[in-house]
């Protein structure tokens, strides 16, 4: 039964790179050599938009961190599951106004479209890519590195590999490998394969998140048998905590409202509005992501963390019992424990699976950021200093980027863990979401109210993202831990989410800037709402949809 | 059988996204103190916490706010 991870390992990657070159054959016969690399021709249908948007919304977050909170702190962690019926409505009422004026106008990035409202501005096409490249940067770093501990956990017996003569730790072994296939597959196939990849990684991060949560449930004897071991636990874990303690009622309603809504208007996931073939594919899209991911969560690994809590208590003095270093391993821990022991061989496969379904997660992350990366680098900047660059010359940049993305991440990853740039970087990966926020007032008000300005934009957006910079863990880097500053804004961070905090004061400057500035004029503010627009037509005189 | 015209649909619109702000408003926050007790006395409904049980309840709540809109105010148009 050893080589069962082997082979499973195996299926997946080989799996990922057919998947790769069946993305860069169907690609061959595209007209729009950029369109298609990095909007799948604007075609991409139901299934595809479904789990793409929804493996690249999560990372092992899902799987590691979220029921990792759960065993740590109880239930009331489980109400930042709120955030998906957020995150479901803003995948239709953002995105298919984005989709629809994005297929007329042409844009690729977000930067395209925000540019061309307010006035086709070299500097606040610049101020969005860089917030673009605040979310993506960190978050490819860290997931390759997530990939390679991952790797590490599934073949815990497995000290070192010897590759050209090198000794290598699993953990860089895994960094190597993993980078190397994704960078593969998102250089050959572009926004085609790592849809289809996302599909895969989907399919598997769905299924591992409800599966390990229904067996634990049957390893308990069923659900009384499982409420009963949960109802043992102590009171605190079942309550709702007051404010200013962790999980509280006021950091959960403002992370649920806005940190769902940054990852919605984060670079990837806008780019996937622009690639989704029609509006039933966004509606579609928001119905399923709105039931299945709940459902997943709330019937599946939440109920991991919670029953792992209960099967292997804290010790009296609030450390973690033996065999768990970190709150984050409950899952792994749980299966790895249980399923061989409950269901033989099909356990060792089912176990496999999840830990390749972990290492999904962060590759599904890591795929479409380094795609959104490539694009914001070659639209938003390349492009801007060689305007005469034709499409095919912008593809190979995009592809050039992807590669010096790919190895920066790894090599920082390889430098360790404890280096001032990877601490810098983690730095940044937990307040990725806080700066993609800052995008939220400008894209309401050119889909919804177009009364701001240029000016009112800019400072709007230098604003928020000067108030995220004050945060811990990125305040501290800058002012040091004990500044009265960092001391305060930590105060507040534990009582809101710093996203929301940042998008305050950008919503206030860029109201008040506005006011005093001059707005679009009205013919170009008119052209734009018309293609907004785009009048519906009645469902009786539809044609029928292929999807 | 023809779509009713959008002003029509108006109170439709307002009424879920009253319901649906509500149920975020008061899912984490009051409806969660109310419901699961205090930790010397948490509340088991069916042998189930009752914290538990709100939350999949908000969760329903919202998720039929976003079914009821897809269903009847989100047209397709292409």
């Amino acid at each position: 039964m050893d080589y069962i991870p082997h082979i499973t390992l195996a299926l997946y990657l080989g799996g990922l790179l057919t998947l790769g070159i069946l993305g860069l054959l169907k690609s061959r016969r595209a007209k729009h050599a950029e369109a298609d690399y990095y909007l799948a021709s604007r075609g991409q249908g139901v299934l595809t938009t479904s789990l793409t948007i929804m493996a690249t919304y999560f990372s092992g977050f899902a799987i590691l961190t979220f029921p990792g909170w759960v065993y740590g702190n109880g239930v009331p962690p489980m109400f930042y599951a709120l955030n998906l019926p957020v995150a479901a409505a803003a995948i239709y009422i953002l995105g298919n106004p984005i989709r629809r004026i994005g297929r007329k106008r042409g844009y690729i990035t977000p930067a395209d479209m925000i540019a061309d409202y307010y006035g086709d501005s070299q500097f606040i096409r610049g101020m969005v890519a860089f917030l673009g490249a605040l979310y993506v940067v960190p978050y490819v770093v860290m997931q390759v590195k997530a990939g390679g501990i991952l790797a590490q956990g599934l073949f815990p017996d497995i000290a070192s590999v010897t590759l050209l003569g090198q000794e290598l730790t699993m953990e860089n072994a895994g960094v190597g490998a993993l980078s190397l296939i994704t960078m593969t597959y998102v250089i050959v196939g572009g926004m085609r394969s790592v849809a289809w990849t996302d599909v895969l990684q989907g399919l598997l991060l769905l299924s591992a998140m409800l599966l390990s949560g229904v067996v634990l449930m049957h390893a308990l004897g069923g659900p009384s048998g499982y409420f009963k071991e949960v109802s043992q636990l102590d009171g605190q874990l079942l309550t709702m905590p007051d404010a200013p303690a962790k999980f509280n009622a006021w950091h959960a309603v403002t992370f649920c409202a806005f940190a769902s809504l940054a990852s919605i208007v984060q670079p990837a996931q806008w780019m996937r509005f622009y690639a989704a073939r029609d509006s039933a594919t966004l509606r579609r899209t928001a119905i399923a992501f709105s039931t299945i991911l709940p459902i997943c969560f709330i019937f599946g690994v939440f109920l991991v963390g919670l029953g792992g809590r209960a099967l292997y208590p804290m010790l009296a003095d609030g450390s973690l019992p033996v065999g768990l270093t970190n709150p984050d391993q409950i899952v792994v821990r749980v299966i790895q424990d249980l399923f061989p022991e409950l269901l033989g061989t099909v356990g060792v496969i089912l176990v496999s699976l999840i830990l390749v379904a972990v290492m999904a997660a962060s590759m599904s992350t890591a795929d479409s950021n380094l795609h959104a990366l490539s694009a914001v680098a070659t639209r938003d900047v390349y492009h801007q200093l060689r305007p005469k660059a034709g499409e095919k010359e912008r593809t190979w940049f995009g592809r050039a980027v992807i590669v010096i993305a790919t190895l920066a991440a790894a090599g920082i990853t390889y430098a360790g863990s404890g280096t001032n740039l990877l601490n810098t970087i983690a730095a940044f990966f937990f307040l990725a979401m806080a700066f993609s926020a800052q995008l939220l007032p400008i894209t309401i008000d050119l889909l919804f109210l177009r009364r701001g300005t240029k000016a009112g934009a800019v400072a709007g957006l230098v604003a928020g993202m000067i108030v995220v910079f004050l945060f811990p863990p990125l305040g501290a880097l800058l002012f040091g831990e004990g500044s009265a500053l960092v001391s305060g804004t930590g105060k507040l961070k534990a009582l809101l989410d710093v996203g929301f905090c940042g998008m305050v004061v950008n919503t206030i400057v860029f109201v008040v800037v506005s006011r005093f500035t001059t707005a679009p004029d009205a013919a170009h503010r008119e052209a734009f709402a018309q293609d907004l627009r785009n009048q519906p037509q009645l469902k009786a005189d539809l044609p029928i949809s292929k999807s | 059988m023809t779509d009713p015209p959008p002003d029509k649909l108006q109170p439709l619109r307002i009424r879920l996204t009253v319901v649906f702000l509500t149920a975020l408003l008061i899912g984490p926050g009051l409806g969660a103190h109310l419901s699961g007790g205090d930790p010397e006395n948490v509340r088991f409904l069916f042998g189930v916490p009752a914290l538990y049980l709100w939350l999949v309840f908000t969760c329903l709540v919202m998720t039929s706010c976003i079914l009821i809109a897809a269903r009847n105010l989100w047209r397709d148009e292409d």
